[in-house]
């Protein structure tokens, strides 16, 4: 089993750092978000398919870390409770959006048209832009976040089954989709 | 177990979402059906792809900094929203303290205070000559300075917030 995305982001963490934050420390609100913001950014590009939009989500997500920082009473339970900042803050974000299909923006698409030597990595995150909003989001809730159907479901304000669901068929429309890339 | 129940289920034995029943039921058919057995293993592989693709999204240039702005904004702008809102509490309470009588001993301490310092300067331009008048006030300036550096170098480094906070 690999170690999923958020699991590789908080390998290592010094929750001494936690503490600072809650004391006021510059320094360490610095160093968070020089170690955060790349995996913080990522996640929220996944999920929003939008370079601004991406960018915009991750400064909401340390501003609300900010804010509420001084609330956290267990330093151990800062990685979850990051994630799930993070999550609401996306899933926000997709709520106010129209709800058709993504359209393919300019990002990456290009790079990934003008590149003579295209990337499995580049595909896939083509791939997953086609995706409709829902089964692309539920998709990166469970492959990036790790988080249970369960979760996902009462995240997502649907049925369970609706999440087994998209979960296949997102899976099935993105092997589609890199089976027609291949020439 | 057919193929179309198999494929139905292949997602969620992936994701460990089968209960034990379930689970063992695909398992075997898994094991006797080649095609259902190829589209797990090229979902096991789509997984590994997404999060390697997404871990290979890359962070705009600068990103750490404009975060670093935004919260700096909004540490001033909460410093204001502080300042504003106390000036007027102040405003608010002030009248009031018009009817606190500790306000008005106060008020009378320092009259008290000033009255007497008057009396001992009449007291010490008569006797005492005017150069060591000024030299006495000189050395109270200096004492003064000095005990104001003295204190800040002892305190130099402490850290407040951790203390208070």
């Amino acid at each position: 089993m690999w170690a999923r995305g958020w699991e590789n982001a908080v390998t290592g963490f010094d929750f001494g750092l936690i503490k600072k934050l809650q004391a006021g420390n510059e320094q360490a609100f610095t160093v968070l978000v020089q170690s955060y913001a790349p995996y913080v950014y990522r996640t929220a590009f996944a999920l929003l398919q939008d370079k601004n939009e991406a960018e915009d989500a991750s400064q909401e997500v340390f501003l609300k870390i900010y804010r509420s920082i001084g609330q956290l009473s267990n330093p151990y339970a800062f990685q979850s409770w990051l994630k799930q900042i993070i999550t609401h803050t996306c899933l926000d974000r997709l709520k106010k959006q129209h709800p058709t299909p993504t359209a393919d923006s300019e990002l990456d698409r290009a790079a990934v048209e003008t590149s003579q030597n295209l990337d499995q990595h580049l595909i896939i995150q083509d791939a997953l832009q086609r995706l409709s909003t829902e089964y692309r989001e539920t998709l990166i809730l469970r492959e990036w976040q790790g988080y249970s159907y369960q979760e996902i479901a009462e995240m997502s304000g649907v049925p369970v089954g609706t999440v087994k669901s998209r979960i296949h068929t997102a899976r099935m429309q993105l092997a589609k989709m890199l089976s027609d890339e291949r020439p | 177990m057919e193929c179309g129940e198999c494929l139905e289920n292949i997602s969620a034995l992936i994701d460990g979402e089968l209960n034990g029943f379930e689970q063992k039921q695909v398992e075997n058919h898994l094991l006797a059906c080649g095609r259902c057995k190829a589209v797990a293993n090229q979902f096991r592989l789509l997984n590994f792809g997404i999060v390697h693709a997404v871990e290979n999204i890359p962070a705009p240039s600068g990103l750490e900094e404009r975060i670093l702005l935004s919260i700096g904004l909004e540490r001033q702008k909460a410093k204001k929203q502080f300042s504003l809102t106390s000036l007027f509490l102040i405003l608010l309470v002030s009248p009031l303290l018009i009817f606190s009588s500790l306000i008005w001993r106060f008020v009378y301490l320092v009259y008290s205070t000033g009255t007497i310092l008057g009396r001992a300067e009449s007291v010490l331009l008569r006797f005492v000559p005017p150069a060591t008048s000024w030299a006495i006030g000189i050395m109270a300036f200096f004492l003064i300075v000095g005990g104001v550096l003295l204190v800040r170098r002892l305190l130099k480094g402490f850290q407040f917030n951790e203390v208070f906070s």
